[in-house]
């Protein structure tokens, strides 16, 4: 049992042992990547010709390439993708790397059939709509719109409400988890009916439904329901 | 110059339909599609803008072009500039604008209308095409000397005895040792693919860093928010030279939530959302391992994972895996440790393609070694070219004797189920979701009390439709029914989109939306003004509702609350981001006001 104690005094925080884990893992990191031209990015394949097709390119090369190594190409190099593919690239899309789609993992088309989860993790865990424009913005993948959305479910947000943060209420909502919250008021305001004591609710039973009563915009004022 | 050079690559997607691939010169494929009698078109670009002002285009007598020939250049805005080819090279030529004053930018594109008997020799002699050994099949040392190539004519003769040879002090050049892909002579050069191991790739990183502030002014007194987060996402590719991928998720945040009344709510973290090293996974290994903390790959409805997971994919492309360790509580804390976890699954798919695949899986978890969950999750996609696409999802929970509250042998805690299809000019989907507490010994959710075991359930079943009236009006609308254990109630949404209405490529929406929900009845108006620019985008938002709360005879049952926004976000070419907004909340005697930064260096 002192062992234990004794382990149990010695093991640090758990902020601690995270902050430890990041560093560990950046050592590593780093320490994997030591060595001259080890780590080079965007580039893909360099020195093993092309990953694009390239048969229906213009013929000069200098349009698009400068340097003697074929992977870098010309600091104003433009294509608008929309205009010569008919598919608009939007958001952080338009300066992705070509590379980051088009590669020799596959054709692109096969995997923007399968929508964004063709590409991106679905941290969602399939729980939310696959279109993940309805949420989010695809330049910085912040979410935009959340309240106005909220007002097709059953719970619109309405006064207080809509001045509360998302995590507030559904608590996984740091980690991408959004499932459906109960909408009883007790859900979320536990506190607010322990606290209520003048008069006592918790005595006089009013342990419920607290819409009877409370208007569900401020919590403050209590209108007698006729 | 810009936008000339996006001309210059104007082909890029666009080669497949324009060129399909044959043993051919490349001119002689474009015009195989535009072949007209005894004429072929030959498409062409400027490469080159020549002193004189005469242009370079990018085919020659090779493509089938001659002097004298009529070419007709197309810049955008549809006008016809036409020249004529001056000076013939192999795979090039020089064309003299037929006006002088004719300007025209690289990438260009153009076309000659040649006759048709110029290509008759070359199509009586079609190339040959060279044998290529597969991958496995050991490729013998080159020669030190090449073979001299049969089409390029017989070996030179060796320089005459005291001749001077600017090569002969130069070693030979070693013998090739790559073998040909599918090449045929005759195609272009680089056409080709090779796909390349992961192993033998460079090293590579890309990820992000992030910083985001969001806070939230009441006017109700003690009441606010304040949210500070900060965090880097980092993939490194091949770090160790084995083609694996090393991913690195972190957060740290800091939150302090005042509420009246109450003591104030704050605290700082420090979150591993991903420690993970993955092998395999790639065309060359059929195999594939994870270790640390990631997402599932096989069934990422079975959630974060601190194990390891092994896949193995079948020769007809279905695949399959298992995973064992301890699954993180799904909240701002990710704390692990306490529910152990043991899941495997099986994906078919239809074909290689991938567009029609069904999973189905099984998790079993030990909550502080206390058997807890046996959960089935199964999956459907189906994405067609051109059809109604599926996706539906099921998390099915079996019950056993020990559980409290469930009677059956397995229940439908969560079901979604979307269907739709697009077409160009309107679409429609539709959308069904069902959810409802599963018996957990561990924390998956908040505090579930058993009345909401025993009775509480959602299901809201959806639709949404949008048409494209006008190039630039689209009209949407959208209705949804939700039936809970208590109540039932629904929302309608309409709304117009208007392209450039105020603004060159801005869209203006005016939408109307009512919803009954749980406590009220809610209806309103809104009002976007949005744009793209190349700097990122802008918004503009305003919001009018009214809300009135059911059941309430008393005066104050009726509330209008007012929202007005702006937002702005930036990018640049370097990988930065900047995305703020600021939006007022007006409802009654109370104001509330949010903020919010987000700054993002993606790498």
């Amino acid at each position: 049992m002192q062992i234990r104690h004794l382990l149990a005094a010695a093991t640090p925080p758990r902020a601690v042992r995270y902050l430890l884990a990041l560093v560990l893992c950046y050592v590593v990191a780093a320490c994997a990547m030591h060595g001259e031209g080890r780590l080079v990015t965007n580039r893909w394949a360099a020195g093993l010709g092309p990953v694009l097709p390239h048969d229906s390119f213009p013929s000069d090369c200098q349009i698009c390439h400068e340097g003697d190594d074929w992977n870098t190409i010309k600091d104003d190099f433009t294509f608008d993708h929309e205009a010569e593919t008919g598919h608009a690239l939007t958001g952080s899309h338009r300066t992705a790397s070509c590379l980051r789609c088009h590669n020799d993992r596959g054709h692109v088309d096969q995997f923007t059939a399968k929508g964004c989860v063709g590409c991106h993790e679905d941290v969602h865990l399939g729980q939310l709509d696959p279109d993940c424009t309805s949420c989010h913005d695809d330049l910085n993948w912040r979410p935009h719109g959340q309240r106005e959305a909220h007002a097709r479910t059953r719970f619109p947000l309405v006064g207080a409400h809509a001045t509360t943060d998302c995590r507030r209420c559904h608590l996984g909502s740091e980690v991408g988890r959004f499932l459906p919250v109960d909408v009883e008021c007790l859900t979320c305001h536990q506190a607010d009916l322990a606290d209520a004591v003048n008069p006592n609710h918790i005595g006089l039973g009013w342990v419920n439904r607290c819409d009877r009563c409370h208007v569900p915009l401020r919590w403050n004022q209590a209108e007698i329901n006729e | 110059m810009k936008h000339q050079l996006a001309y210059g690559l104007a082909v890029l997607c666009a080669g497949p339909w324009l060129a399909p691939r044959a043993a051919m010169p490349v001119a002689r494929t474009l015009s195989r599609t535009s072949r007209l009698q005894d004429t072929e078109t030959v498409a062409l670009r400027v490469s080159s803008v020549l002193p004189d002002g005469s242009l370079l285009v990018d085919r020659g007598s090779f493509d089938g072009l001659a002097l004298g020939d009529r070419i007709v250049f197309k810049p955008r805005g549809g006008a016809q500039i036409t020249g004529t080819v001056e000076e013939l090279r192999e795979r090039n030529a020089v064309v003299r604008m037929n006006a002088a004053d004719a300007v025209l930018p690289l990438g260009t594109p153009g076309e000659a209308i040649v006759p048709v008997g110029r290509f008759a020799e070359a199509e009586a002699e079609p190339a040959p095409r060279v044998p290529v050994p597969t991958r496995d099949e050991e490729v013998p040392d080159a020669p030190v000397f090449p073979k001299p190539d049969p089409l390029s004519g017989p070996p030179s003769k060796p320089p005459a005895d005291g001749a001077t040879d600017p090569g002969a002090d130069l070693p030979p050049h070693p013998g090739w040792n790559n073998a040909d892909e599918d090449y045929a002579a005759g195609d272009p050069l680089l056409t080709r693919v090779e796909a390349i191991d992961p192993a033998e790739r460079l090293g590579a990183m890309s990820g992000r860093v992030w910083l985001q502030a969001d806070q939230i002014w009441s006017s109700e007194e003690g009441r606010g928010d304040a949210f500070y987060r900060a965090g880097t996402d980092v993939l490194f590719e091949n770090p160790f030279g084995r083609g694996g991928d090393l991913h690195v998720d972190l957060e740290g945040n800091y939150r302090d939530a005042q509420l009246p009344d109450q003591d104030d709510d704050n605290a700082s973290r420090l979150r591993v959302d991903r420690l993970s090293y993955t092998v395999g996974n790639h065309r060359f290994a059929d195999d594939s391992y994870s270790f640390g903390r990631f997402l599932q790959r096989g069934v990422p409805e079975f959630g974060w994972l601190d194990g390891v997971e092994a896949g193995h994919r079948l020769e007809n492309g279905d695949r399959m895996g298992a995973s064992v360790g301890y699954i993180p509580e799904p909240d701002r804390d990710f704390e692990s440790g306490e529910d152990l976890a043991v899941s495997a699954y099986y994906t078919f798919v239809h074909d290689t393609s991938e567009r029609l695949e069904t999973t189905i899986g099984y998790q079993k978890t030990w909550h502080n070694f206390e058997a807890d969950r046996d959960l089935v999750v199964a999956k459907v996609n189906y994405v067609p070219v051109n059809g109604w696409y599926w996706h539906g999802t099921a998390w099915i929970d079996l019950f056993s004797g020990g559980d409290d509250f469930e009677d059956d042998f397995f229940d439908f805690s969560q079901v979604y189920l979307t269907t739709g299809r697009n077409w160009s000019e309107y679409g429609i989907d539709f959308r069904y979701q069902h959810f409802e507490f599963p018996e957990l010994l561990r924390n998956d959710f908040q505090p579930v009390l058993a009345d909401q075991l025993a009775n509480d359930r959602w299901d809201r079943l959806s639709a949404d439709v949008w048409v494209e009236a006008l190039p630039w009006l689209e009209i949407y609308a959208g209705a949804g029914l939700f039936d809970d254990e208590d109540q039932s109630g629904g929302d309608i949404l309409t709304g117009l989109s208007f392209r450039d209405a105020f603004l060159d490529g801005s869209t203006t929406r005016l939408e109307y939306f009512i919803n009954h929900g749980e406590f009220s009845t809610a209806f309103g108006g809104r009002a976007s003004l949005s744009k793209s620019d190349r700097f990122g985008s802008w918004e503009l938002f305003y919001e009018l509702l009214h809300n009135d709360a059911d059941g309430f005879d008393a005066n104050n049952d009726d509330l209008i609350q007012q929202r007005l926004r702006a937002r702005r976000d930036f990018t640049t070419a370097s990988g930065w981001s900047f995305s703020g907004y600021v939006e007022g909340v007006d409802f009654e005697t109370e104001q509330g006001l949010l903020a919010g930064l987000l700054i993002e260096k993606s790498f």
